[in-house]
């Protein structure tokens, strides 16, 4: 059931009604038996898979708490001893707890993780269809025994409410990912229905589907065939690393609207998966506004887990001795490392997937090392920190990389990729032909460009206005009724009047098949 | 109590922004459908019979069909053939699927109750072929008014993803350019109706793709184990439907091109099956393909296209049936079966063309035809620029159907002109000239 699917909206609705008239405390339970539903609708097999990771990561969870009730509770029959015996004591039950939470992790997390690598090579390979989101709850549920095993909370005890966070529906396409801790009083507390918040909800949910019907998939009509092409010329590959990024964004953004939307409706507040992107003046800074819930995920169970590792410290303290810069930098430049390999593998088990991690570690890695140095030169050139020229011209050049890394990974090999990025250099390779067919296609024949336009001065002026923490809704909510009518209408009327797929199906969401 | 006097207003807050916004959602369906939906001969032909009943006048007889039906019988020339009492209504939509003109009829009879008789349009292949879409299925659907038929016929075509499409406006996305032409149109037209039964025709194609147009035949396809059943199903529900009624019902299949029914053999298995099919039903079959005046009428230099006929022909074909429902007997109409039809019809029936590249620049010119009595062709193939000269390639006649483009020609628009003679066994000579425009963009 997708969510760009009429019975989707049918169900959400239905789930909403059902959810209110229930007593609080009774309303998560509404949602586990929707969430269940939505994923069986997906298939049986998917919702096997789903409740494996839960089972698995609920008993590591609960092995993890009762290891934890175990230590403490013999760390206090040590308060009898004292001196040297007690400190040596101590140590080696610490030792010994947190040997046994490795293991009780380790046995936990690695099935989990394997589940996930079988169905995704599988999947990447053409073998199977993924089952539904499971590069999503897959690692959210590794997050939830991470952070128990950390001591952050205490295991959930009741399997079925951790059921009910981690199979959430409306997060079952592309996420965003989710932690217990922050999560666990929206989905448990109970909601009282709000009329503010059901409109708000509803004209996110009508911003986010204008943006994925209108937009992203007008776009994707020409750049969809462009990637289908075999012919590879400048001129397309241009259009590629300028349109890409924006497609992606409007895709993946709007599924994003939908999902907070909705949850908005029910009262539950999702974290925001993007913020703002267009504004990066860095690849790193790419990362912290695009896809921020997993940027978050990799900087918190990949990045510090790696960087702060005692084995890692050691030898770069070693190497420190002799060559100062390259100790100082071993630890983030390793760390880097495995969040881009997990990234890249995160996203596909193929070289295209690994190579675009890379590229994005090799430039990220090149602003740690240099930044310093880049300073200086701006200093000598007089660009004052937030001279509006330099920012856009750094808000360019991060834009247009990004678009060369997506293009790389969303073309049908790594060699395709790699031969695109080359025509982008090569004039005699600058022919119009693949261009002028793509945009002849039956679908692109059918898109309504000053439309698409209008959509993209649309989210422009919104992600400023997000940007300049002006709170758009608080200002939607003071204007007069008719003003608001026409809107909720003109947002409607541009998806009914503007999908370019008119009568034919819609795409499905980009991010969805990671 | 106090909380309750309290949340009163609130509530009725939002019930009033409900109410507004819904209200503003139907008066945007209005205004957008108004704009998009251009002015129709089916709204034309409503407003004709809105008039009609004001004098205490209502339908008698209904057709229905697909756009073979709508542009090619003319219900005025029908009401004329069959007297002063009579009014026909043509409920024939662009590819009307099978499903809807029974929903169609069901709901014309409940509106209705004078009609007693139902011409049915049916194509050589349209048992076969699922030409339909969710475009024409929604046309008719629009025209549905019981709210019950309508959705008995909504939940056999409608799909629940397609239930957007229920708003109307979408369904002319792409008039977006003619939004104000089509309000005044329809401003100007209900100020002034004027001549109010009127049927459209189908303008012959003027541009060919020089590599892929050849102007080819409108391909017949009949099979009988290929055989739609839900089509099938919904013809015998029709039959059934009038014979429930008590309203006569007949089948009728219009006139295609020349060369279509000369050189097709699915055009006899169709034709005969339909015969039968009829026969066991019960229901005259017409077919006007058989009609004894086809070469008279000169019906093969008078189609709009290899199945739409022109006004003028339209006129003509509705006028036979007419006669016959005004009891004239068929036979003195129809030949008695194809190969009858097919002897009497003698020339050049079709010609064709289309060019292929050559590495000079240059093109070759392919002609060919259909001829009858197995004569041999003589080709003569020309060209003219826009603006200038005719220029003979071939030197006059001559037997190769073969000549070369010189590639000066080639990428500017002009016209190349086939002109095809042969000679019949009896001396007569027969001619055929096509002309084909060809733009600069069509070149590529």
């Amino acid at each position: 059931m997708s969510v760009l699917s009429i019975p989707f909206l049918l169900f959400a609705a239905a789930v909403t009604i059902i959810y209110y008239i229930l007593p609080h405390r009774f309303q998560w339970m509404c949602l586990l038996a929707a969430n269940l539903l939505f994923c069986a609708c997906a298939g049986i097999r998917g919702c096997l898979v789903l409740l494996a990771v839960a089972f698995i990561t609920y008993l590591a969870g609960l092995f993890l708490g009762r290891e934890k009730e175990h230590y403490s509770a013999e760390k206090g029959t040590l308060s009898a001893l004292s001196g040297a015996q007690k400190r040596e004591k101590k140590c080696a039950l610490k030792e010994e707890h947190g040997r046994r939470n490795r293991m009780i992790l380790a046995a936990g997390l690695i099935p989990v993780i394997a589940v996930w690598a079988f169905f995704k090579w599988n999947a990447d390979h053409g073998s199977i269809v993924m089952p539904i989101a499971v590069s999503y709850y897959t690692f959210i549920a590794v997050s939830y025994a991470a952070d128990v095993e950390a001591g952050k909370f205490a295991p959930e005890r009741n399997f079925f409410r951790y059921l009910t966070f981690l199979s959430f529906f409306p997060q079952m396409t592309e996420g965003p990912f989710t932690r217990y801790d922050r999560q666990k009083e929206e989905l448990f507390s109970g909601h009282s229905f709000s009329f503010r918040a059901m409109t708000e909800g509803i004209l996110r949910m009508l911003y986010g589907y204008c943006k994925k019907i209108i937009l992203a998939d007008s776009l994707w009509a020409v750049l969809g065939a462009l990637l289908d092409s075999e012919q590879v010329s400048g001129l397309s590959s241009a259009v590629l690393v300028l349109l890409l990024p924006l497609q992606q964004y409007a895709d993946f953004s709007g599924c994003m609207d939908i999902v907070i939307g909705f949850s908005q409706i029910l009262g539950i507040r999702l974290p925001e998966n993007f913020r703002s992107p267009i504004f990066s003046k860095s690849i790193d800074e790419v990362w912290r506004r695009w896809h921020v819930t997993l940027g978050a995920f990799c900087k918190d169970y990949v990045f510090y887990p790696v960087a702060l590792g005692k084995r890692l410290n050691e030898t770069a303290k070693k190497i420190s001795v002799r060559h100062p810069l390259a100790g100082k930098n071993l630890p983030v430049m390793v760390s880097l490392f495995c969040v881009w390999t997990f990234m890249g593998i995160w996203h596909g088990f193929g070289a295209k997937y690994l190579l675009w991690g890379w590229m994005n570690l090799f430039f990220i890695a090149l602003n740690v090392l240099l930044g310093a140095q880049y300073k200086r030169w701006r200093e000598c050139l007089h660009i004052r920190q937030g001279n509006r020229g330099w920012s856009l011209f750094c808000m360019a050049r991060t834009y247009i990389l990004f678009g060369i890394f997506e293009m790389m990974s969303d073309g049908s090999a790594a060699g395709i990729g790699a031969r695109r990025i080359l025509s982008l250099v090569r004039p005699s390779a600058w022919s119009a032909e693949p261009l002028k067919a793509a945009f002849s296609s039956d679908g692109a024949s059918s898109v309504c460009w000053p439309v698409c336009i209008l959509l993209v001065i649309l989210i422009l002026v919104i992600d400023t206005a997000k940007e300049k923490k002006i709170n758009v809704m608080d200002w939607m909510h003071r204007a007069p009724l008719p003003a608001k009518a026409a809107l909720y209408v003109a947002l409607f009327y541009l998806i009914v009047l503007f999908a370019p797929s008119g009568m034919n199906v819609l795409q499905g969401f980009g991010y969805a098949r990671f | 109590m106090h909380t309750k006097t309290k949340k009163k207003p609130a509530a009725r807050k939002h019930l009033v922004a409900v109410l507004v916004a819904a209200l503003f959602l139907v008066l945007a369906e209005f205004v957008l459908t108004a704009g998009l939906e251009p002015l129709t001969e089916q709204m034309k032909d409503t407003y004709y019979l809105s008039q009609m009943a004001k004098k205490g006048q209502y339908p008698d007889m209904v057709l229905l069909g697909d756009s073979t039906m709508g542009g090619g019988m003319d219900p005025s020339v029908l009401d004329d053939e069959i007297g002063d009492v009579s009014l026909a209504v043509n409920a024939a939509t662009g590819r009307q699927p099978l499903a809807g003109s029974y929903y169609y009829l069901e709901d014309l009879l409940e509106r209705y109750p004078d009609i007693h008789r139902v011409i049915i349009g049916l194509t050589y292949d349209q048992l076969i072929h699922d030409d339909t879409n969710l475009m024409s299925e929604l046309l008719v659907f629009d025209h549905i008014k019981d709210p019950e038929i309508k959705l008995q016929y909504g939940r056999t075509f409608l799909d629940i993803n397609q239930l957007p499409y229920l708003a109307k406006s979408c369904r002319y996305r792409n008039e977006l350019d003619s939004f104000t032409d089509n309000i005044r149109d329809k401003i100007d037209f209900y100020q002034n109706p004027g001549e109010t039964r009127s049927i459209g025709y189908m303008p012959a194609e003027t541009r060919q793709d020089p590599d892929k147009g050849e102007i080819g035949m409108g391909d017949v396809r009949f099979e009988e184990k290929d055989i739609d059943r839900t089509s099938l199903h919904y013809l015998k529900a029709i039959f059934l439907l009038c014979k429930e009624k008590n309203v006569q019902v007949c089948l009728v299949t219009t006139l295609i091109g020349d060369a279509e029914f000369y050189s097709s053999d699915d055009v006899k298995r169709s034709h005969e099956y339909l015969a039968n099919l009829a026969e066991s039903c019960g229901v005259p079959f017409y077919d006007l393909n058989l009609w004894r005046e086809r070469e008279e009428r000169d019906v093969g230099h008078r189609m709009a296209d290899t199945v739409h006929v022109t006004k003028d022909l339209a006129e003509e074909q509705t006028a036979v049936i007419g006669k016959i429902l005004n009891g004239e007997d068929p036979d003195d109409f129809f030949y008695p079966d194809v190969g009858t039809a097919r002897a009497d019809i003698h020339g050049v029936l079709l010609n064709t063309v289309n060019t292929t590249p050559n590495e000079d620049g240059s093109r070759t010119v392919h002609a060919g035809c259909i001829l009858t009595d197995n004569m041999t062709p003589q080709y003569q193939i020309a060209v003219q620029p826009d603006g200038a000269e005719e220029v003979d390639l071939t030197n006059g006649y001559t037997s190769s159907s073969e000549t070369v483009l010189p590639a000066q020609y080639v990428g500017s628009p002009l016209s190349l002109i086939v002109r095809v003679k042969a000679e019949g066994q009896d001396g007569t000579e027969y001619q055929r000239t096509l002309t084909v425009h060809i733009d600069a963009g069509t070149w590529g």
